[in-house]
């Protein structure tokens, strides 16, 4: 695959350097928009698709000075705001299960626990969910998530700080 | 085991196992998307120009006509007419293609 800057430059014109970055950057996202929507796969591909259309409108202009991941996270954070405020809801109502499920196989609880803490982190407001999925999971910086959320650095420690001890409690009596 | 060691084991745990969770439909959807944009970015120039040309086409033909302008006495005939509603057609085509945008 061509070198990221390369592909970036000719993406607008070229489709299939854009499939490219599309198919560089989709797994990750789709991940950490899978863990902040509490695992709902509908929403994460309509959050999915209208981020890499931005990132396609908005290409020409994209300065190289940041990294297009964080960028791309930028993007999705304000999609899924977007959404929210539309939907005028902060939670998923789904049902939460808060106990590991007591499987023997390896397997079935790699798969369990991702979906285990997005239905876990669901149950939090949108912007400390996301800054929980980014500081803990893709292990950001305080500085480079309040870049990626447009919020102050205080916003940021008070949300980790609160959210961090929100989860302990609530992962207390997790058997892993 | 203290509540600090499980969220740290949880998260540890989510880094080292995350799935690929990638879908080759949503990349093929999106390169249709793509091909779609490309395709209006390129019809709204030629629109313009398709506009431009038509105002530019009017303008001789009127003018070598002979029931069109005759030096500076405009007279209306049916073949202007024709031509100016044309060239309207074309720059309403080339407004709604930019009224619309990016989707």
């Amino acid at each position: 695959m061509e070198d990221i800057p390369s592909l970036v430059s000719k993406a607008v014109d070229d489709p299939d350097a854009f499939t490219a970055l599309v198919q560089h950057y989709q797994s990750p996202l789709r991940y950490s928009v899978l863990q902040m929507t509490g695992w709902n796969a509908q929403l994460t591909d309509d959050i999915l698709q209208d981020t890499f259309l931005k990132m396609l409108q908005h290409l020409a202009r994209f300065n190289h000075k940041s990294n297009l991941q964080t960028w791309l996270y930028r993007i999705a954070c304000n999609c899924l705001n977007d959404y929210y405020r539309k939907q005028k809801i902060a939670t998923v109502n789904e049902p939460i299960l808060e106990s590991m499920p007591s499987s023997s196989s390896d397997d079935m609880i790699d798969y369990d626990i991702h979906r285990q803490v997005a239905h876990l982190l669901s149950t939090f407001p949108l912007t400390q969910r996301m800054v929980l999925h980014l500081h803990l999971h893709r292990e950001y910086d305080q500085s480079e998530i309040a870049q990626i959320l447009g919020i102050p650095i205080g916003t940021v420690k008070s949300h980790i700080f609160r959210g961090k001890i929100k989860l302990r409690t609530k992962l207390s009596h997790w058997q892993l | 085991m203290n509540e600090g060691k499980v969220l740290e084991r949880v998260f540890k745990q989510l880094r080292q196992t995350e799935p690929l969770v990638n879908s080759p439909s949503f990349a093929r959807k999106m390169a249709g998307k793509h091909a779609i944009i490309h395709a209006r970015r390129t019809h709204k120039s030629d629109y313009w120009l398709w506009g431009i040309f038509g105002v530019i086409a009017t303008v001789i033909i009127a003018m070598f006509h002979p029931f069109g302008i005759q030096f500076d006495v405009i007279v209306i005939t049916p073949v202007t007419v024709i031509l100016a509603f044309i060239c309207s057609a074309g720059f309403a085509y080339a407004s709604w293609h930019i009224a619309e945008g990016m989707p």
